[in-house]
């Protein structure tokens, strides 16, 4: 399969991960909901890209405003999770801080007409980051007996597993792009993949996410 | 020669990250089956101990309930017996009316002090009512109440009788016991119903009074009788529903499965 049949095959799944959201809404929780935004967010982001691609020939400036926009939200989502004492203080710097460190990047190292991979790393780390700390929440929470038809688990587990499986892919995005165009096919390849199969996962836990919730109860 | 180490970095980093995490995931899910596992043996184990812990004091109490019965009936009630006969003697012996008549008139309570006491020693006595049965032990505690305090007593009973084991049998007696007695003494209640439904897979036992009732929410954990029928129940592995209402009297419901004990 080539890779931009694999994009498309990626694209149908983000859909349906969408789809999936959307029936089990009205049972989501806060947090949840966020998560689902931060989805939609994904979803918008490509088809925009899509369109900027055939409009202008260009795409690097829709994942400048979906970056930003999405370590916010994941951010949110993991406040939520965590249940910090300060709520309000944290979900303002979650929100002011993105958003400086892009004005900074595009302002001076990555303008907006080239991808800023700097901001996906900072999003690599602040989502292994929770997402390993919200594990070892579950890890020594009693309360949780079964992580299995936990919903919240899984989602942190394919957060954790497509940002861990993509940091390399940021870190030599740049690098691989500039000096040895023969393995970009093969990164975006390794990328795509991991994408579509953790946005499959995501779309089943939504779509079983009533049943979890009840069976847990 | 720089690309290529990116290359393998960028392959190998991926591979392990995500290796890596799904070991986490795996380490987590299994840490924790083990761990649930590990806690349902523990209060599995602290539920046998409570059980067993439950079973010592039950078996202390009627060892006491036993000691007592045996005391009223060889000591004190040999005791009243002399005494009565003593006033016979008096009343036979005697010429003088009123001596006659103050006699005849003590006989007659102490009798019925001694059949009173008769009545309370066979009561606590475990062996008397695994000997004469739960519907006949009821009945004789029934009649203790009926002449002692002067209230309305009925048993009802329905179903195919059938007999359960003597400790089982105790327990349930011992709980129609408490209930009875807190209906006299803290209720004081004029008329108290005792129904045995004897079912093929259950007996239920239904005590209702007319007593002035209390808040079931506040005496949950706080009376003693309430507590010792509900540790009771639980020896038993039965349920047991009490409702009660203010000036509107109290039920008490017991299930219990006629199966021996484990």
């Amino acid at each position: 399969m080539t890779t931009h049949k694999l994009y498309y095959l990626y694209l149908t799944i983000l859909f349906l991960c969408s789809i999936c959201g959307f029936i089990s809404y009205k049972h989501f929780d806060l947090k949840s909901k966020i998560l689902y935004c931060s989805i939609l967010l994904s979803l918008l982001a490509e088809l925009a890209r899509e369109v900027l691609v055939i409009l202008f020939n260009i795409k690097a400036p829709v994942y400048h405003f979906l970056c930003f926009l999405d370590i916010t939200l994941i951010t949110i989502y993991y406040i939520k999770t965590i249940k910090l004492k300060h709520e309000f203080f944290f979900i303002s710097i979650s929100i002011i801080t993105p958003l400086a460190l892009e004005i900074l990047n595009t302002w001076f190292f990555q303008p907006m007409k080239s991808l800023n991979s700097n901001m996906f790393i900072l999003e690599s780390f602040v989502v292994i980051i929770f997402s390993l700390h919200s594990l070892y929440c579950i890890l020594l929470d009693d309360n949780v007996k079964n992580p299995i038809i936990n919903p919240d688990f899984w989602f942190w587990s394919f957060l954790l597993f497509m940002w861990s499986g993509t940091f390399f892919f940021w870190a030599y995005i740049k690098l691989i792009y500039t000096n040895a165009k023969e393995y970009v096919d093969l990164m975006q390849y390794i990328q795509i993949s991991i994408n579509a199969f953790v946005y499959f996962g995501i779309g089943t836990i939504f779509y079983y996410y009533p049943k979890m919730i009840k069976y847990a109860d | 020669m720089q690309i290529n180490y990116s290359i393998i970095i960028f392959i190998l980093g991926t591979v392990l990250l995500m290796f890596f995490t799904f070991f986490i995931v795996i380490f987590l899910i299994v840490h924790k089956k083990k761990r649930y596992q590990h806690l349902l043996e523990k209060q599995q184990m602290e539920s046998t101990y409570q059980n067993q812990l439950l079973q010592s004091k039950l078996e202390v109490q009627e060892q006491s309930f036993k000691y007592f019965s045996e005391e009223i009936h060889d000591n004190v009630g040999q005791l009243l017996s002399i005494v009565k006969m003593q006033l016979y003697n008096i009343k036979s012996s005697s010429k003088e009316q009123e001596v006659v008549t103050k006699a005849t008139d003590c006989t007659e309570l102490l009798g019925k002090a001694i059949n009173d006491l008769r009545n309370i020693s066979h009561t606590l006595n475990s062996a008397y009512i695994s000997n004469a049965g739960l519907a006949n032990a009821i009945e004789k505690d029934l009649d203790y109440v009926r002449s002692a305090k002067e209230v309305k007593c009925n048993l009802h009973r329905s179903g195919e009788e059938y007999e359960i084991d003597d400790e089982r049998e105790l327990m349930v007696f011992r709980i129609i016991q408490e209930a009875v007695g807190n209906a006299v003494k803290h209720a004081s209640a004029s008329v108290i119903d005792v129904s045995l439904d004897y079912h093929p897979d259950k007996l239920c036992v239904t005590i209702v009074d007319n007593g002035k009732g209390f808040d079931v929410n506040e005496h949950h954990n706080g009376g003693i009788g309430l507590n010792n029928m509900h540790v009771r129940t639980d020896l038993l592995k039965g349920k047991i529903d009490v409702t009660s209402e203010k000036d509107k009297g109290t039920t008490i419901k017991l299930e219990i499965k006629p199966l021996s004990l484990p």
